[in-house]
């Protein structure tokens, strides 16, 4: 009988999983790192499988590549009013990546070449302190995908190639994030879960095509493109109850979300596509090198986060990315047959527009310069070793956040990679 | 202004720089006045209490204009206030559905700044109609003998003194407003020309709703005496927002649900109420004894009428009735504007931003505030104020107003602390009905001093106090105003 007061606030409480963002990586080989990443139109290694594989019809013999690039990303935020306000200051847990690379190349004939590339052409990891201000945004948010990548190039003539290739995309996601509602008793913000987005082993097809032609003169021009890839993913969402001390408040809530199941949760994630165009010029103890990529982060226009079985939870959170740019200058030096020395600049425009630089991808545009060498071990053997520092320009939300999660992201990344290659 | 100190040059180039450096300077650092009714005096969860009034809209202005606090002072009152605010004391669940329990907090508060010598800067009077700014007066010495009487307390709280001292002028609000011209006024004034007939649920002219005649004649005086009596101040009026979208009006549902799950509209003195109706807070503790409920014997639920003594209160807002309040606010908006516009005053619409609230929620932090009563986060537990996160929220959209309209660069209030902030929780203990009779008629004889309850006596007889007694209380200090 005393049905008369219902709480549909309380179902309100339906917590706001709101969760995006990609973020791309570039660095696949020590050496095209540093080059500052401008490679396409080189790609005279086994790397070319991702710089261009069309360089993959140029190699002579069998190579296997290994290498790994260690991530360092810090980033700091500093609150504007009215949320969380300014003198607030909040510093991203200090993490390290490891995305590895590994290639497989080879000749097919005189005129043809494979190569197999596994790579991580994108990637996220940010964790914030546990009980920070924007733990109802993002805590912690892992994205790591990897690409299964067989291309085949083909000769035409001595001087002009050409490479398809297919893109398997292996995507793992896991997030976390505060669940808080307004506690009726304290009218105040309350944590009274915690919950986890997790997907892992997501599947995706992608292709890419690539050209590359010596124009004479030392002279060469690269031009690679790679497809847009659209993820399906699938995961489960866990809920973890946080107990406020007020038993009645605490056992409705216990009633609102799904804390004893773990709910399907679906979503469909677009990997922008990719244009690189490579104009170089080297001759036997010098080459320079500049590059223009441009990434079709348009297409990444939503992240939806649907519940099949709890639609009051699911939530579309736009995302509107524009396309962007990136600019990137290398040049080498071989200082005797068994050495070289690379040195890069490079200048990435964000895709991120303002409202939804977030917790989530405190992302900007950023300033790069690298440096680095490559010897050759011994006849079949040589290393490549390359660092970059990446300076991201100051990023003010400007006070229209989506998340209302206003301030100023101060972001650095130092990387340091290798790539032991061998050749028989 | 510091210029004597530094160079003339520096001086030039400051004002070059600042460009509107009078208006800044009249609007932040100058003597702030808000003029209006309990949403500016900070009132909250059915009461006047220090623990809200710090976070009143003007308290927040005040400090963000950086007004410094020996030139602005609320009329402050102990905590838990005048009524005792309301608390939420359970949540029992029953029947699948959620039955809060709210009342008041037991005891009382007193002013504690009744003695502050100068002119309050919250002049904010809960309850008053616009009209009464210019008539009504006060007298904290009736508090002081232990009168309480609920038609003039908050008029004796905040306005103190019938004229002002040493002369046999006449000191209501606006009188007080402009006895020390203030160099920035802020005006929030009307919301209780409407409201009545929401709370009340009866909308008839000249009760519950003022007329738009009488609201012109009366907000052109306010708003003229205001420009005489300073005549290069600032001013900033805000309108009404719309009163029937309150949780007080929007969180009962006109129906049950019967033992299948199917929807059992409840019945009122007129018959059955449909989707288009409402019902207000004070309906709840009527339909938990079963009031309305068919097939329980119990009488319907009221209408609220005019009857031959007087103003009955009711829980039902019906469609057309609805449609009257937004009529009339609606008129009275225009009004404001129009008179607005006559003496140079800015407006903050306050119905536009509510209206967004109503339909988006407000975002905070990835958190979505809404209208929600209890668990949306903006309104206190009486469901017609907001609390003083709302609060925080409307001063910041009125610093947003400031900013474009006089060319300030007010910074806006740090919403973590309300948002965030680590308050006491109450003890939970089960108790009473849902929103309590005593909540609703302390609501009521704040904002529509004139209802009579009587229908609710019906369950329980002789709960309603006599409306002036005589209590124990200290004898409170003069105060000694300087005008």
């Amino acid at each position: 009988m005393r049905r008369f007061l219902v709480l549909a606030g309380v179902v309100a409480l339906a917590p706001a999983l709101a969760w995006g963002a990609g973020f791309s990586l570039y660095e696949h080989g020590a050496r095209a790192v540093a080059l500052g990443g401008a490679f396409a139109a080189t790609a005279d290694n086994p790397t070319a499988v991702y710089y261009n594989p069309a360089g993959l019809a140029f190699l002579e013999g069998t190579s296997l590549s290994a290498g790994v690039y260690g991530i360092s990303f810090d980033s700091k935020v500093y609150g504007d009013s009215p949320y969380p306000g300014r003198g607030y200051k909040a510093e991203m847990d200090s993490r390290i990546f490891y995305p590895p690379h590994l290639y497989a190349t080879g000749k097919l004939g005189e005129r043809a070449g494979w190569g197999l590339g596994v790579y991580a052409p994108f990637g996220l990891g940010t964790t914030w302190p546990d009980n920070w201000a924007g733990r109802y945004v993002s805590r912690r948010i892992d994205l790591q995908v990897y690409n299964i990548n067989p291309n085949f190039a083909y000769r035409l003539g001595n001087n002009l190639a050409v490479a398809v290739g297919a893109d398997l995309f292996l995507v793992d996601l896991d997030m976390w994030r505060a669940v808080g509602v307004i506690n009726p008793y304290t009218q105040v913000m309350t944590d009274v879960a915690s919950v986890n987005l997790a997907a892992s082993n997501e599947q995706a097809w992608g292709w890419n095509a690539a050209l590359l032609w010596k124009l004479g003169g030392g002279f060469s021009l690269g031009v690679s493109y790679r497809s847009r890839v659209e993820l399906d993913a699938e995961g489960k969402a866990r809920f973890t109850q946080i107990r406020t001390g007020q038993q009645d408040f605490d056992s409705i809530v216990a009633g609102m979300l799904p804390f004893n199941s773990t709910p399907r949760v679906t979503s469909e994630i677009t990997f922008p596509a990719e244009s690189r165009v490579g104009l170089a010029w080297r001759d036997e103890k010098v080459g320079v090198e500049f590059n223009w990529v441009r990434i079709g982060w348009s297409s990444f226009d939503t992240f939806p986060m649907v519940f099949p079985d709890y639609p009051q939870f699911s939530q579309v959170r736009p995302e509107n990315y524009d396309d962007s740019s990136s600019y990137r200058l290398g040049f080498e030096m071989k200082a005797n047959d068994k050495l070289a020395f690379q040195l890069g600049a490079l200048y990435d425009e964000t895709p991120v527009p303002v409202e939804m630089v977030s917790p989530l991808l405190p992302d900007a545009s950023r300033r790069g310069v690298s440096v680095g060498a490559s010897y050759q071990l011994a006849d079949s053997l040589r290393l490549d070793v390359g660092f970059l520092h990446l300076m991201f320009l100051d990023r003010s939300t400007k006070g229209r956040s989506w998340d209302q999660f206003n301030g100023t992201y101060k972001s650095r990344a130092e990387l340091l990679g290798f790539s032991l290659s061998y050749t028989f | 202004m510091r210029i004597a100190r530094t160079t003339p040059w520096v001086a030039l180039a400051l004002l070059l720089a600042v460009g509107s450096g009078p208006t800044v300077a009249q609007v932040q650092s100058g003597y702030y006045v808000a003029l209006g009714d309990s949403l500016t005096a900070g009132y909250a969860s059915g009461g006047l209490a220090q623990s809200y009034q710090a976070h009143s809209y003007p308290a927040i202005l005040a400090r963000q204009l950086g007004v410094p606090s020996t030139l602005f002072q609320q009329p402050l009152v102990s905590d838990p206030g005048i009524p005792a605010v309301q608390e939420l004391k359970s949540l029992a669940v029953s029947g699948g559905t959620i039955v809060p329990t709210i009342a008041p907090k037991s005891g009382s508060g007193q002013p504690i700044n009744a003695t502050y010598s100068g002119m309050y800067g919250n002049l904010g009077i809960p309850g008053a109609k616009t009209g009464d700014l210019l008539t009504k007066t006060g007298d904290i010495t009736k508090l002081q003998r232990g009168i309480i009487d609920p038609n003039t307390i908050m008029y004796d709280i905040v306005l103190r003194f019938p004229v002002f001292p040493g002369t046999t002028t006449p000191a209501p609000a606006v009188a007080q407003a402009v006895a020390l011209p203030g160099t920035f006024y802020t005006v929030w004034i009307g919301n209780n020309d409407v409201l009545g007939a929401a709370l009340t649920g009866v909308a008839v002219d000249d009760v519950t709703l003022t007329r738009k005649e009488v609201f012109q004649a009366q907000y052109t005086a306010l708003l003229g005496v205001l420009k005489q009596g300073a005549p290069s101040a600032k001013m900033m009026v805000a309108n009404i927002p719309d009163v029937a979208s309150i949780p007080f009006v929007t969180t009962v549902k006109p129906y049950i649900f019967g033992s299948q799950g199917q929807k059992v509209y409840l019945l009122g003195e007129n018959g059955p109420l449909t989707d288009a109706d409402y019902l207000t807070l004070s309906a709840s503790s009527l339909i938990a004894q079963g009031f309305g409920v068919p097939g329980t014997g119990k009488p319907p639920l009221p209408e609220g009428a005019i009857t031959a003594t007087g103003l009955q209160a009711g829980v039902i807002l019906r469609a057309a009735e609805v449609a009257a309040i937004r009529v009339r606010t609606a008129e009275l908006n225009a009004i404001i504007a129009a008179v607005a516009a006559q003496v140079g005053a800015k407006v903050f619409d306050a119905n536009a931003f509510f209206a967004g609230v109503v339909r988006n929620g407000y975002s905070v932090g990835g958190i979505k505030l809404t209208p929600e009563f209890l668990t949306g986060g903006l309104f206190s537990y009486d469901g017609v104020h907001p609390q003083t996160l709302g609060y925080a929220i409307v001063a910041n959209e009125m610093i947003n107003t400031i900013n474009r309209e006089f060319g300030t660069k007010v910074p806006a209030v740090d919403l973590r602390p309300y948002l965030l902030g680590a308050r006491a929780a109450t003890t939970v203990q089960a108790a009473g009905a849902v929103f309590s009779l005593e909540a609703y008629r302390s609501l009521l004889q704040i904002f529509a001093p004139n209802a009579d309850t009587s229908y609710f006596n019906q369950p329980r007889p002789a709960a309603r106090p006599a409306p002036a007694r005589r209590v124990e209380r200290q004898p409170l200090p003069v105060p000694a105003p300087r005008p």
